[in-house]
């Protein structure tokens, strides 16, 4: 018995005294101390304090707290109410998909009770210990000053970001977020809480080969061994071909996989997977498990996969749901049974007997001819490595049985794919599946694909056993979805005036061993960044090629970061070939508001685009504000002369959703006394979605946020919503959400006018919950309304119904500026300064879009100088921790960091808003790469940029 | 299961080691136990808490830091060193800071320890239980995992230059050097600890940290810089 005071209270612990501290904290209660990591030591989302030190409890056994004391993040609550410490957090905006924010409020705390007057430094050191993927750091720095306010004046004094919309009182103001106190506390909110005693795991056994047959396989030693319920393989899964992006059905990616194939296809593939009664006996059971391979050459990079002769990764029957190409008989006459089907739900200029999952190719004008007529033309290269997302709660789902219907618990981004693909892999219809997304500790478009819900329900579904999944850290790197790396080719001409006359760009992408989102990522980088020129000829050609690396899928931006690395890059060179300033140039050839973008016809995602003309459009105020911010022209002197200073930009857009293709849909009830339920399909994935939908019911309602609650990705209590991917939350969820509010307002108005004899038109909506006659001033509560209208004799409740989809779009722009220093001598490189401006529309939650801009950029910063994927000569990933794929901390955040909000109002998203956080990934890369050519003339043409290559452009090495 | 034995004393920690030779000290667990740890589910670990202790003191002319002391000790004490303090800070993560200990970080003899480059170039000394005081130059070239370290004695008057590179501040390091009154002293990832005379002859490894070729060649710039910031 290891006995110790736990946050004040004295606790005795029977388990064995090497039980790793953290699993016993939170089976005692904790649920605030979480792992992100498997026990590196690196997140932070496992921190305690022990006698008055942090520790991290994943590195601390049971018997080493015994007779000491335990704080966790409980600790920091009084009578269920969180500390100005965690108040202040939310109030900043930090607190998003929050894993940790618990962890990080305990060690703030902490830090201001050893020191209260601690400065930035002293918390910036503090902070050193935590690994915040979605809001930066900055803004720590705003909850440090507020919590010093609070506690010197009694209240904040410090404006948490600008607000925006004067005629709007909650639209465009800092409010707090709706799930932050629940998130900041600790509470049980997230997937992994929701398990239940008793609970079943599920297991995976991996593939030890890149590529490779099955040819045998035995189970029959693991199924005997107690405790194992099933072990499910490609010999008796569903025979069903499905793909596991969460994309519009249906889907521009092909059906190229099964729960379990008989051909692997990268280390860490799916073999086997193991429904055991705990994860002793489900490991010990995968051992058991005898597997024959017949390994097969395999191939990794995109040239490989174009040789002639090269290894094909699919090679089996190929076939279309619709528009199938003449002579598919002959195309399928060599197809190999071994290797299962592939299905396309329609053309998408696919080869897979030539490595090519996905092709596109189209554009405007004639290339040729402005290449010909040009002063200047530069063509190069471009690379960008494979990064991985890394949100802190990794890939979970628990999986039950309730009244016959699969019941699943998911941390996902796209709750109603989920209940589609897994109703489709089980064979089921969609009403006998319940998707409920629970707070999501991170997605960046990880989330977006069903990479453990479809097995784990499945394993469900077959035992009808609850069952728990968790992917290892190691599997997020290995067997998770990942950046595309591409290969970029941009040919660009240019008059010495500075006009760009033409823009090729020939993208070559690796989609992996699975066509997830193989057409609509790399899509992306052209079709994310093209339409920022305003340039006559341009043209792409774009192929996909399946390889054997790790699973590919979607990540925050993305084609459009590598996009814009590349298109960015080479209109720098170009700039520099013709001797003009390339702000200039960049000024020179945006687009602006009005222009007709002729280039979106060829740019649909599998289908002919629409031409629109560019709508609100910020983006030359954030060029010309940030050329101002950071002094551009003017030359930095370095105090050291081993170091040299430079400057680069890029000038950036994404999109909101996806016009023509997405839908949104939600409810608004107003219940008997007057409160108000929104039900929202949209799926809040920690960014402050829900928030929005609360404030749009504030705003029209006139009522304040704690007579709202929101409630949203529940599948059976929600209505449709394509998911939270391509920026869509604000535009699509939150239109959808405003529809639903403006149609009950409509019913309301109606309702009251029967209620109070009056006509419609006398009636407006007062604050704090009043129908109102502007004749005569009388006013019906919203109480009494909604309590006469549900009554016995009463024309039944008040619910608005909300859709939204459309055609037009909502672009959001920006440009994004780096200063950096670079050593000439060991090619280090410190970003310096970082300015990211963006127009976002109206900011619906300001203080919630500039730490997604701070997160968003430093995501970008680490693929750009730090994070990449290695794999050996056999394809195992050399770096499936955070350690060794090196992302950044806060330690790689710019010296001076600012995020601006540019001032315009869109004409269709709600509010005048557009989507975020997503474009902020695209500007970093090209904006870093050309300031360390400013500074030492190193042109370093593959991310990430490392002292290395920067030493080897210099030719030191 | 694994079995905690707990040393009382340091004469103690040594004899429990000598009884159960494949044992592992544990201090303050962020290698041992990082990534599932170094020992096994079955291991046996001495727990060296109350054997040991984290005294920092001045002694004799040296700073005479206790086994037990934490990376964040010798930060915070108001006797180290500047330079130190610098190699101490190379450990980024703070929390880990509060929680490693400094005699882990010398006996791990990782190709990427925090202090080890710094304390050889200062001409720092062990204190080992039984032996009393051993030259650090020895002990790593010993790399013996059954000697008991209880004190590192670090010459004051020593003035040394420090230098730490890698991809990012929590990453491993391709190279954490040193230059001071004892020499040039390198950790390069890959190759282990590489002298001045050895900075060209070396043998060097491709790895994640970087290429051979890489390394050769900031193993021997980072000598120059070094050099030239001593002068």
């Amino acid at each position: 018995m290891t006995e110790f005071i736990l946050n004040g209270k004295k606790t005795s612990c029977a388990m064995p005294e090497d039980s790793v501290l953290r699993p016993v904290l939170y089976s005692l209660g904790c649920t605030s101390v979480r792992d992100s990591d498997d026990g590196e030591g690196f997140t932070g989302s496992d921190i305690v304090i022990i006698d008055d030190e942090p520790r991290h409890s994943n590195l601390t056994l049971l018997y080493m707290v015994e007779g000491r004391t335990v704080r966790t993040a409980e600790s920091l609550l009084t009578r269920g109410r969180i500390n100005d410490v965690q108040e202040a957090m939310i109030r900043a905006g930090v607190v998003q998909s929050a894993y940790n924010s618990p962890t990080v409020a305990l060690l703030i705390t902490w830090l201001l009770e050893k020191k209260p007057d601690a400065s930035w430094d002293d918390l910036k050191d503090v902070l050193s210990s935590v690994f915040i993927r979605d809001a930066g750091y900055e803004h720590f720095r705003l909850a440090l000053a507020l919590v010093k306010e609070k506690r010197a004046f009694g209240e904040y004094r410090t404006p948490v970001s600008p607000t925006f919309r004067d005629n709007l009182d909650y639209i465009g103001k800092p409010m707090d977020k709706v799930d932050g106190r629940a998130l900041v506390a600790g509470e049980k909110v997230f997937t992994e809480d929701k398990v239940e005693p008793g609970a079943y795991v599920l297991a995976v056994l991996r593939s030890p080969y890149a590529m490779a047959y099955i040819t045998s396989m035995d189970t029959s030693r693991a199924e005997a061994l107690d405790g194992v319920e099933a072990v499910i393989t490609h010999l008796n899964c569903p025979d069903v071909y499905y793909m596991q992006a969460g994309q519009g059905n249906p889907e521009p990616s092909p059906y190229d996989r099964r729960l379990f194939n008989g051909k692997v296809r990268h280390v860490g593939d799916r073999v086997a997977a193991v429904v055991a009664r705990d994860w002793e006996t489900a490991h010990k059971a995968m051992g058991l498990i005898e597997v024959t391979y017949e390994p097969l050459d395999p191939i990794f990079t995109v040239e490989e996969a174009m040789a002639p002769g090269a290894p094909l990764v699919h090679n089996g029957k190929v076939s279309y749901v619709s528009g199938a190409p003449a002579g598919l008989d002959e195309y399928n006459k060599d197809a190999d049974p071994r290797d299962g089907e592939v299905i396309y739900q329609f053309p998408l200029h696919g080869d897979i007997r030539h490595n090519v999952a996905a092709g596109a190719h189209g554009g405007i004008g004639d290339i040729e001819k402005a290449f010909a007529e040009a002063d200047a033309v530069v063509e190069e290269t471009y690379q960008t490595s494979q990064v991985q997302c890394t949100p802190l709660e990794p890939h979970v789902c628990y999986s039950k049985m309730e009244n016959g219907r699969l019941v699943l618990h998911c941390s996902t981004q796209v709750p109603y794919h989920v209940r589609r693909i897994v109703a489709k892999v089980c064979g089921i219809n969609e009403n006998q599946v319940h998707v409920i997304k629970e707070r999501v500790g991170g997605g960046y478009g990880s989330k977006q694909d069903i990479l453990v819900e479809d097995l784990c329900g499945y394993a469900t579904w077959l035992t009808g056993l609850p069952i728990y999944y968790r992917n290892t850290r190691a599997e997020e790197f290995y067997a998770n979805s990942t950046r595309h790396p591409m290969r970029l080719t941009v040919k660009m001409s240019g008059k010495k005036d500075g006009t760009i006359t033409g823009i090729y760009m020939d993208v070559r992408a690796n989609t992996g061993p699975y066509g997830n989102h193989c057409l609509t990522v790399p899509m992306n980088a052209s079709s994310k960044t093209l339409p920022l020129f305003a340039v006559d000829n341009m043209y792409y050609d774009l192929n996909t090629y399946y390889t054997n690396i790790p699973p590919t899928g979607a990540y925050q931006g993305y084609g459009a970061p590598k996009g814009y690395f590349a298109i960015m890059s080479c209109m720098d060179e170009l700039a520099h070939k013709l001797g003009v300033d390339s702000l200039d140039m960049a000024l020179k050839n945006v687009v602006d508001e009005g222009y007709m973008l002729e280039i979106l016809r060829g740019l649909g995602e599998g289908r002919e685009g629409t031409v629109v003309p560019v709508g609100s459009c910020g983006v030359k105020e954030a060029l010309r504000k940030g050329a101002e911010m950071i002094k551009w022209g003017q030359r930095e002197a370095s105090p050291d002369p081993d170091w040299a200073i430079g400057k680069g930009f890029a000038m950036i857009q994404q999109g909101s959703g996806l016009p023509g293709l997405d839908q949104s849909n939600a409810q608004c009830k107003l219940l008997g006394d007057g409160t108000f339920i929104l039900l929202s399909g949209g799926a809040d994935i920690g960014t402050g979605l829900d928030t929005i939908s609360a404030k749009i019911v504030c705003e029209i309602m006139k009522v304040g946020p704690s007579l709202v609650t929101v409630v949203s990705g529940d599948t059976d209590s929600c209505l449709f919503d394509t998911g939270a991917y391509a920026s869509s939350g604000t535009y699509f969820s939150g239109n959808a959400s405003l529809n639903a509010v403006k149609d009950l307002k409509r019913r309301m108005i109606a309702e009251a006018a029967l209620q109070m004899d009056l006509p419609e038109d006398d009636l407006e909506l007062e604050a704090p919950g009043f129908v109102v006659s502007k004749s005569t001033g009388r006013r019906l509560s919203y109480a009494k309304l909604s309590h006469d209208a549900q009554a016995g004799d009463g024309r039944g409740a008040l619910v608005g119904t909300g859709s939204f989809a459309t055609a037009n779009s909502a672009i959001p722009y920006g440009a994004h500026f780096a200063q950096v220093a670079v050593n000439k001598r060991t090619g280090e490189i410190k970003v310096m300064k970082f300015y990211a401006l963006q127009d976002a529309g109206t900011p619906i939650n300001p203080e919630m879009a500039l730490c997604q801009m701070y997160g968003a950029a430093m995501k970008s910063i680490g693929h750009t100088l730090y994070e990449d994927m290695v794999l050996d000569k056999d394809g195992r990933c050399l770096t499936d921790n955070f350690t060794d794929y090196c992302v950044p901390m806060i330690g790689e955040a710019p010296e001076d960091f600012k995020a601006v909000l540019i001032d315009v109002n869109d004409a269709y998203g709600p509010f005048g808003a557009k989507s975020i956080s997503e474009i902020a990934t695209n500007g970093a890369a090209p904006a870093i790469a050309n300031a360390i050519y400013d500074a030492v003339g190193a042109r370093v043409r593959s991310w990430p940029i490392t002292p290395e290559k920067v030493l080897k452009a210099l030719g030191r090495i | 299961m694994r079995e905690i034995l707990r040393a009382a004393s340091a004469a103690e920690a040594v004899r429990l080691k000598k009884e159960n030779p494949g044992a592992f000290w544990l201090a303050g667990g962020t290698e041992l136990l990082r990534l599932g740890g170094t020992a096994g589910p079955e291991a046996i670990l001495i727990d060296l808490s109350a054997a040991l202790d984290r005294t920092i003191r001045v002694e004799d002319g040296c700073l005479s830091i206790g086994a037990l002391a934490s990376f964040e000790d010798v930060v915070a004490s108001a006797s180290t060193p500047a330079w130190l303090k610098e190699a101490a800070m190379y450990m980024a993560n703070f929390t880990t800071r509060c929680q490693a200990r400094v005699a882990g970080d010398v006996c791990s003899f990782r190709d990427d320890a925090y202090l080890v480059p710094g304390l050889l170039a200062a001409g720092a000394s062990l204190l080992i239980e039984g032996e009393g005081k051993v030259d650090l130059l020895d002990f790593i070239h010993a790399r013996r995992a059954d000697r008991l370290v209880t004190s590192i004695l670090v010459p004051l008057d020593a003035v040394v230059r420090v230098k730490r590179i890698a991809r990012s501040s929590s990453t491993h390091s391709a190279l954490n050097a040193a230059y001071g009154p004892c020499g040039y002293y390198a950790l390069v990832n890959g190759t282990g600890l590489v002298t001045a005379d050895e900075v060209a002859s070396a043998s060097y490894v491709d790895d994640l940290t970087g290429s051979a070729a890489y390394k050769r060649y900031i193993a021997s710039e980072c000598l120059s810089i070094l050099k030239e910031v001593a002068r």
